[in-house]
């Protein structure tokens, strides 16, 4: 645990959740940035092709986790936590490592569907430059708000969590549908 | 008069470009919720 459970927040604390959100967010900018650049691959399809390639690929990434083709095809991830080595030496720059490899995605569990979706819409779709780092941002900050959440009002986050734990489902649905929604928004449409 | 014809056509193009700003601010938007969205569904107790 990053956060030990104590009420009184040191600078210490502050510094380790500093550093393990600038850490999810290079590692998501990182893995971002080489799928925007292998996008360019995609640019001879047309945006008819491209959009139908995009829609049959959430779909089969859908019924790869949780459908008929989850016996069949298995989508990349590295099944297997953290090793404990990245917090040799210090808490901070062990928690840097830590969100590093978090936001990367590649070297630990991928426990949802969303991160596929992502890689696809910035590969399949071609997302601008500048929309594939928002989003890289944004999934770091989604990474580390729930750390951040409990050094900064641990009150609420604890029930939170459990209420998300609780309703895993709906928060899953809903969280989709920002995703796919967003999704189509940013997609190259040809304009 | 060609004067007339420049500055419409530099008009036209300043719509354009007005319209496609305010449609990547809206898409910068839409990246940064779709990315935070992604990695909330990963994020648990830590």
């Amino acid at each position: 645990m990053l956060l030990p459970p104590h009420r009184r927040r040191s600078l210490l604390d502050y510094r380790i959740v500093g550093a393990y959100l600038s850490g999810t967010t290079a590692g998501a900018l990182l893995t971002a940035l080489a799928v925007w650049i292998a996008s360019g691959f995609t640019e001879p399809l047309s945006v008819s092709v491209r959009m139908a390639v995009l829609v049959a690929g959430l779909v089969l990434v859908v019924l790869s986790r949780h459908g008929a083709f989850a016996d069949v095809i298995r989508l990349p991830e590295a099944k297997r936590q953290i090793p404990a080595e990245v917090f040799g030496g210090s808490l901070v720059r062990g928690a840097f490592r830590f969100g590093f490899e978090l936001g990367t995605g590649v070297r630990t569990y991928v426990s949802s569907v969303m991160p596929y979706f992502l890689l696809l819409i910035v590969l399949v779709g071609r997302a601008t430059l500048a929309d594939t780092v928002a989003m890289a941002l944004g999934f770091g900050l989604g990474r580390a708000l729930p750390l951040g959440g409990q050094l900064l009002a641990p009150d609420r986050v604890a029930p939170l969590v459990a209420a998300f734990g609780e309703r895993s489902r709906t928060a899953g649905g809903v969280l989709g549908i920002i995703v796919l929604a967003g999704g189509f928004a940013i997609v190259d449409r040809g304009y | 008069m060609p004067l007339i014809a420049l500055v419409e056509q530099i008009s036209s193009w300043a719509d354009a470009v007005q319209f496609q700003a305010l449609s990547s601010q809206a898409a910068l938007v839409a990246a940064l919720a779709v990315g935070l969205a992604g990695g909330l569904s990963l994020s648990g107790s830590i």
